[in-house]
């Protein structure tokens, strides 16, 4: 073997070392303080959900009627519980929870930085894009929770890798892109548009036609079958910022400096006419779908606003700076604005609910209550309140309830009227309440003794049977009076 | 006009602005706003303990403060070498008359005309917002606003090694001292725009720096503030100042109160300029090449024109301070302004009556700038924190105990934790009180409520003790004593100019 092809190859293992180093380090933290801190029990509270619908797809098989809250409702089949199910067996949900998000993370950061081949030339910038991408929060926060998203993205991107491969992994692609299928219409649609836009540039029209058709016959059927509405909820400007920016709170949104640097990239591509109009459309398209729709949709944006931000970086690390001094203040700075979204994204990840304590609390609970008992608690924590206690809770994340369900738990919360409060309770037939003191500070009410809290402290229908620094459980007690 | 007699008529104008301000400063004891008490806290604080003071358990019962503390520990060194009164009164004089030769320099660099940068320089020290907000108060605007001209004397020629240094450490500066400096940078980005629609190309370090300033700002101000973002959201604009009180700190522009902030001759001659730069082609007599080379050397005030009107207009910044920028910034155009007018002149037959004309101005500038200026600078004193007032609150630590909390109006919370050393139930420092909104109502409630059960059920809310009635309070209201006063449950325990009740049921 050569010198070159050595020194080729030992670059080439460097580079992929480096990148599994910095995904590895990057995904690992939260796993490793939940286990540290939090026993083992992972962040989010939409974890808990996959957690419960695998462990009894495993049990029982796939159900008909998801029978956790009070008015059972329809499931949808989610191949992503099956796989969560089938590893959980191995070794446990809870590992499960906390492992998946960060295997699937390295896989797909693998496989985007083999798909970016096709943009950037040189090994080095890829790995920067690749970074990039790594280090952005709404990546972040998709592979270190458990979400749907964590699987849904994987499986676009391995779908796309393997469109774009020759011999049998191409075929592969003929069998992802439909598992897409089983989600919403929004996530079909921008692998839709993806698929075209990799199809024109890797010259696979054939191809691309045929997994488009595919594509778009299924979610025709889908829409016309399911009478499927999309919500176009155009938030106020505050809001939206608010709601696309990890920096400015948001727990899935983009970071600040990385639009910066993305519109520089922008910038670039624009005056050198690199940017087609079919790829600003399609760049468009998944911003109004992030924005109008649904933030997780998000993803898609991301990845191309990092690799627009790796552009943007590069050029402006190339580009001869009058000021000198300035040129790597500039870039010190850009660079620690990214990692600082990213920092932050962690930060909040690692200590998100559930805490020991309500664990603690919730173990309690299971064991006085059976899989009868009802439990009224912030929405926040229903699916954690579900999969702990066994029991049911009122409304959760997924539910399709009237919204006057929760205009009256709205009523439940801030009454101070024992004889309306009652009456929905028993409607509801609730036997426990869990107020935790995110609910007090601010959550749900401003002080303590607001609404329901005034009620529990001050009323003779409710019992207070545990308490510690995170939660209070209250047992609700009918009065033949109240009932009446 | 030789350089001899413009220095001479500078350093006068400099002698007298000087001395009618620490004639003002010195008029009372005591600062004429209650925020400068809260600096004035800050900087006793670094002074005996080398570091600012970020929890403040007086303010609000105890609250967390974000804030850039750079002003702070600048007074706090100096004031090391003497008395704290002494210097935190002429320090901010002392900086604010420094714009005077500031101006005069950056004028005469773009002008080449020594007399209209002595005339220039002499309607920015009388400028009548700037001098009220800065006479006695210890305001980072003293300091802010002179650097910021310094920054754009600098920036001008920014191609000099020498001065692309400076550039640096005074944005790095500016904006560490001051969140206002937010609106330069953008003017400086709509400077640039500017210069593309004319279609000049900006110099390379122009562009460079201002994306730095610009980087480093967010930068800074995401990590001293994302806590308040992430809780205020947008409203950080208003420095979650409830709705009761933003129209107190953001009102609207108008021509009428444009006028007597700024005064007529800047104003007028200013928005002149303002409309030749932006829309007329080059006048006769002009080269298109001297007429790109004016553009270019007034866009970037004109840029930071533009922000601060839009801003002041959409209500974003707060009044006081969006005035105080276009106001200084209107004068250097002015300068233009009047430059041109009697360029003017000397082509047309009334040229012999320059002299005349140029008396008529410099009058109208009298009527309409040093007269307000000492007008309002009086007004001002007299809405200061009276000697009685101060004596009572320092007599408050003998009739109270340490934990009490004090309630009363928000313009004298400062005051309480200043001159008291008590906790209050409000100050105007809004940032990261959650329940600001509901504070503010309830205050207002306290002082018109007819009914002692709901006065207690606040009282008792907020832990509070005492309730205090200062004459700003007396006027505000129309209220001598408290509409449910009883020896039950609130107690008149202090007469005077002031009046204290003690809160009994609890």
């Amino acid at each position: 073997m050569s010198l070159k092809m050595k020194q080729r190859e030992i670059q080439i293992i460097t580079t992929i070392a480096l990148l599994f180093f910095f995904a590895v380090v990057l995904l690992s933290i939260i796993p490793l303080y939940r286990y540290i801190e939090f026993d083992g029990y992972p962040n989010g509270e939409k974890a808990y959900y996959h957690m419960r619908m695998a462990e009894y797809i495993v049990e029982n098989g796939i159900p008909k009627k998801d029978f956790a809250t009070v008015t059972p409702r329809r499931y949808t089949f989610d191949p992503f519980h099956v796989i969560i199910g089938m590893i959980g067996k191995g070794i446990g949900l809870q590992n499960t929870a906390l492992l998946l998000p960060m295997i699937s993370g390295i896989i797909t950061i693998f496989i985007i930085y083999d798909i970016l081949k096709s943009i950037f030339q040189t090994r080095k910038q890829r790995l920067l894009a690749a970074i990039f991408i790594l280090i952005s929060p709404m990546f972040l926060a998709s592979f270190t929770e458990l979400r749907m998203i964590t699987w849904i993205s994987m499986i676009t991107a391995t779908a796309l890798w393997c469109f774009m491969q020759k011999g049998r992994a191409h075929w592969c692609a003929y069998f992802l892109f439909p598992i897409l299928l089983f989600y919403s219409i929004g996530h079909n649609l921008v692998a839709l548009c993806l698929l075209i836009y990799i199809g024109e540039k890797s010259n696979k029209k054939k191809e691309t036609i045929a997994i488009s058709i595919m594509i778009g016959t299924i979610v025709i059927i889908k829409i016309l079958l399911n009478d499927i509405k999309i919500n176009v909820n155009i938030p106020h400007f505050s809001e939206l910022i608010q709601q696309l920016l990890a920096d400015a709170g948001s727990t899935f949104g983009f970071s600040l400096f990385g639009l910066i640097l993305a519109a520089i990239g922008i910038q670039y591509l624009w005056v050198n006419k690199k940017i087609t109009m079919r790829e600003s459309i399609i760049f468009l398209f998944i911003f109004i779908i992030t924005s109008a729709i649904n933030i997780e949709y998000g993803i898609y944006l991301n990845i191309i606003i990092s690799v627009l931000a790796a552009i943007g970086f590069i050029k402006l690390a190339q580009r001869e700076w009058k000021m000198k001094q300035l040129r790597n203040i500039t870039l010190f700075l850009l660079i620690l604005g990214v990692v600082y979204s990213g920092a932050a994204t962690v930060a909040k990840g690692a200590t998100e609910q559930p805490t020991p304590e309500l664990i603690e609390g919730l173990t309690w609970l299971e064991s006085v209550a059976s899989s009868k008992s009802v439990v009224l608690s912030s929405i926040h924590y229903a699916s954690i309140i579900q999969q702990q206690t066994k029991a049911k809770v009122i409304i959760d994340r997924q539910h399709v309830e009237p919204q006057d369900t929760e205009a009256q738990l709205e009523t439940v919360f801030e009454s101070r009227r024992m004889d309306k409060t009652m009456r929905i309770l028993k409607q509801f037939d609730v036997d426990f309440i869990v107020i935790t003191t995110d609910m007090i500070k601010g959550g749900i009410w401003e002080d303590d003794d607001e609404g329901l809290l005034f009620l529990l402290e001050n009323g003779e229908n409710f019992k207070k049977r545990f308490e510690n620094n995170e939660v209070i459980i209250w047992e609700v007690i009918p009065i033949e009076d109240d009932m009446q | 006009m030789e350089a001899k007699r413009s220095y001479a008529l500078l350093a006068c104008i400099i002698i007298v602005a000087f001395t009618l301000r620490l004639y003002f400063a010195f008029y009372s004891p005591y600062f004429s706003d209650d925020g400068s008490y809260w600096n004035l806290r800050q900087i006793e604080h670094i002074q005996n303990h080398g570091y600012p003071q970020l929890y403040d358990p007086l303010s609000f019962s105890g609250r967390l403060f974000l804030f850039s503390p750079l002003f702070h520990y600048i007074f706090a060194i100096i004031t090391l070498v003497g008395s704290t009164w002494y210097i935190t009164k002429v320090l901010p004089n002392l900086f604010a008359v420094m714009l005077i030769p500031i101006i005069y320099l950056y004028v005469e660099q773009i002008t080449k005309n020594k007399q209209i940068a002595v005339f220039t320089a002499c309607i920015a020290a009388f400028t009548p917002i700037y001098f009220v907000e800065t006479v006695n108060a210890i305001s980072v605007q003293s300091l802010s606003i002179p650097l910021i001209f310094i920054f754009l004397y600098f920036f001008s020629e920014i191609q000099k090694k020498r001065n692309n240094i400076i550039c640096i450490v005074l944005i790095i500066g500016l904006v560490l001292l001051d969140p206002a400096t937010l609106i330069v940078l953008f003017g400086l980005v709509v400077y640039l725009f500017l210069l593309t629609i004319s279609s000049m190309e900006p110099k390379k370090e122009e562009k460079e720096l201002i994306f730095f300033g610009f980087l480093f700002a967010l930068w800074f101000y995401l990590l001293l503030y994302k806590t308040a973002l992430v809780s205020h959201g947008i409203d950080i604009l208003w420095q979650n100042i409830p709705q009761q009180f933003v129209d107190k700190y953001y009102f609207d522009l108008t021509i009428i109160s444009s006028i007597y902030h700024i005064g007529i001759i800047p104003l007028l001659f200013g928005l002149i300029v303002l409309y030749y730069t932006l829309f007329e082609k080059p006048w006769k007599g002009m080269a298109y090449e001297e007429y790109r080379e004016h553009k270019r050397t007034i866009y970037p005030i004109v840029g930071i024109i533009i922000v601060t009107t839009i801003c002041l207009w959409i209500k974003i910044v707060e009044f006081t301070v969006g005035i105080v920028y276009l106001s200084l910034f209107l004068v250097v155009v002015s300068g233009f302004g009047y430059m041109e007018f009697h360029t003017y002149l000397q082509r047309t037959k009334m040229k012999r009556w320059s002299n005349f004309m140029f008396m008529i101005v410099f009058l109208i500038f009298i009527v309409s700038s040093v007269i307000p200026t000492i007008y309002y600078t009086t007004q001002r004193l007299a809405v200061t924190i009276t000697a009685k007032e101060v004596a009572f609150l320092r007599f408050l630590p003998e009739i109270t105990q340490d934990d009490d909390i004090i309630l009363s109006l928000v313009d004298d919370g400062h005051y309480i934790e200043y001159f008291a050393g008590r906790k209050t139930v409000v100050d105007a420092n809004f940032l990261q009180i959650k329940d600001a909104k509901e504070r503010v109502k309830d205050i207002n409630t306290i002082f018109t409520a007819q009914s002692k059960i709901i006065a207690t059920k606040i009282m008792n809310k907020y832990n509070a003790e005492y309730i205090y009635i200062s004459p700003t309070a007396k006027k505000l209201y129309g209220i001598e004593y408290l509409n449910y006063e009883d020896n039950d449950c609130f107690q008149l325990i202090y007469v005077g100019d002031v009046r204290l009740y003690k809160s009994t049921c609890h």
